[in-house]
């Protein structure tokens, strides 16, 4: 049995995932037909692109996507590729192009709606050369709160309706928000194994050694839920931390003594109350195929709702990928929160974040260890009880299943 | 400039590159307490990349302060759960910017070698120092303000580490 058979008859939406979906190349070429072309991708940020001539590129299952803001302040998309010779009109990530593309070969200019407007020297193509076959290739674009996406062959056309129980949800989140940085990164494995970590809320308190010394007990009170189509919303009420263990532990796993007082890296607390709650609920949010959002926790002091982190992972490989990391603020920020904030918020993530550094680990380890030819399959099949959600646990896995239960569905489509 | 100005500035200089020279095998012999001392009481230590740096000024981090730079230090020495067999740092091109009494302001460049799982030495990542340099009592350099910006928008997995 192939790999895609191993898809296509599998209990995926079960949670029995086969080893070989991440690692197969012929996996990896039809999930980009199949997956990457027919869904929505994120792009930018509606702030990326203020004034007409903006424009932020994108590659989509190797295909090289630009986004533009015209002169009636319409978003537009298109291949990124000029129609003489296929050279990319700009090989920049964002900028200003003005009212032209113009490609740098053979100076074919389009304007910002994708015609054809100056080919140099016309006389000598033939009689029936007609610019206006030479449009630049458009590509669907829409936008969802503040975030822009397109889409190459869509197999919902509507964005609303392929965000669907997550658009009324996350709207407030994504609207008013700006990005302040962002860096990519690339780690050794699937891309699935980065996204599928966002979708897993069974996992920090032993990856994460902060959590698991500080709160320990944050998934005791969450939340885990399918949303469909495909997408998934973590959520936990976190406990007080326990500032004093996680000194301890610092210096126990580093060797290093903290020649400090104890209690000085954070709260003088002297006793914590064992899962004493902080009234302080932290949301992770994927959605299909290979996006994530994670606003920051309501209730928490200086770290808000509107300020956080986007995070898009993209197949190099089927053995490597590169995540891309946007970091946000709310556009309302005070200067004074901006100079905070510039210089504390990207400290959880990232490949050198607080967090992310194991993050990446775990996926690297997995995809080494999934090469292996012993055991088959992969498991997701955590639940408290029937149905799509639990409101109760957070350690449930319904999220991982709602994903490959459309991944499955997709990667069945031969339209 | 006299003489004495030159010679001034050449034991400068070179005591600026023994600093850096000992800073960096501080970091490539895991010896986390003793990086710590490398800053003033009140030293910070900064991380970003060139695009950051020169967009909005966003930050990776900025631990200001001692028992912050202990807590930098412990992730990096076996709090994460990966660590590199073995890391070379090459610091050079090492320029006083503006020195006085108070202060010495340097530039350098510095690039990470890394053995990782058992496989070759290989380049990590490079980029630039910006720095802020005072003396400590004993006359000894000290850092009041590390701020390393490291090349590219596309960085390495494992970042976890001093630089």
């Amino acid at each position: 049995m192939t790999a895609i058979d191993e898809i296509r008859e599998g209990d995926l939406a079960a949670g029995i995932v086969p080893r070989s979906a991440y690692y197969d190349p012929d996996v990896l070429e039809l999930e980009k037909k199949r997956i990457f072309e027919r869904s929505w991708h994120y792009v930018c940020t509606v702030h990326d692109l203020k004034k007409a001539g903006d424009y932020f590129t994108v590659t989509v299952a190797d295909q090289a996507v630009m986004v533009v803001r015209g002169n009636d302040g319409q978003l537009r998309a298109f291949y990124n590729a000029c129609t003489h010779r296929g050279a990319l009109l700009t090989e920049s990530k964002c900028g200003s192009t003005g009212q032209i593309f113009k490609c740098m070969y053979h100076a074919w200019a389009f304007d910002l709606t994708g015609d054809l407007v100056a080919v140099p020297y016309p006389e000598d193509y033939p009689a029936d050369f007609k610019r206006e076959n030479f449009r630049l290739t458009p590509v669907s674009v829409d936008t969802f709160g503040d975030l822009v996406f397109v889409a190459l062959r869509p197999k919902v056309e509507s964005l609303q309706e392929y965000m669907g129980e997550m658009w009324e949800w996350l709207l407030p989140y994504i609207t008013g928000i700006e990005p302040i940085g962002r860096n990519s990164w690339v780690y050794g494995g699937n891309w699935k194994l980065w996204h599928e970590n966002f979708r897993d809320n069974y996992h920090p308190e032993f990856t994460h050694r902060q959590i698991h010394d500080m709160t320990p007990h944050y998934a005791d009170r969450g939340g885990n839920w399918a949303k469909q189509p495909g997408h998934s919303i973590l959520m936990w009420r976190a406990e007080k931390p326990n500032m004093k263990r996680y000194e301890r532990s610092l210096q126990r796993l580093s060797g290093i003594k903290f020649d400090m007082p104890e209690g000085a890296l954070g709260l003088q607390e002297t006793d914590v109350v064992q899962g004493e709650v902080a009234e302080l609920d932290q949301t992770v949010i994927a959605l299909y195929p290979n996006l994530d959002i994670q606003p920051g926790p309501a209730g928490a002091e200086g770290w808000a709702e509107k300020q956080g982190f986007i995070q898009v992972v993209t197949p190099l490989t089927p053995s490597t990928a590169r995540v891309d990391l946007i970091v946000y603020s709310d556009v309302n920020d005070t200067p004074e929160e901006r100079e905070l904030l510039l210089e504390t918020l990207a400290d959880m993530q990232g490949s050198w974040g607080k967090l992310s550094v194991d993050d990446a680990e775990a996926a690297y380890r997995c995809h080494n260890g999934i090469l292996g030819q012993g055991h088959r399959t992969n498991l997701f099949t955590r639940t408290d009880g029937p149905g799509t959600s639990s409101d109760t646990s957070g350690r449930t896995e319904y999220s991982q299943r709602e994903f490959y239960r459309v991944y499955q569905q997709y990667m069945a489509d031969e339209s | 400039m006299t003489q004495l100005q030159l010679l001034d500035t050449d034991r400068l200089q070179l005591q600026v590159q023994r600093f850096y020279a000992d800073y960096a095998a501080i970091i490539d012999r895991m010896q986390g307490a003793q990086w710590v001392d490398q800053f003033t009481h009140d030293g910070v230590y900064g991380l970003t990349s060139y695009n950051n740096y020169k967009g909005q000024g966003m930050w990776w981090y900025v631990d200001r302060g001692r028992i912050k730079l202990f807590e930098r230090a412990a992730y990096n020495h076996g709090y994460f759960y990966h660590q590199f067999d073995k890391m070379l740092h090459q610091i050079s091109n090492v320029r006083i910017i503006e020195a006085s009494d108070e202060q010495i302001t340097t530039e350098a460049y510095f690039a990470l070698f890394v053995c990782d799982r058992g496989g070759p030495s290989q380049i990590h990542v490079t980029g630039e120092f910006r720095d802020v340099i005072v003396r400590g009592e004993d006359d000894g350099l000290l850092f009041a303000d590390h701020r390393v910006i490291v090349d590219g928008e596309t960085i390495p997995q494992n970042m976890g580490v001093l630089l």
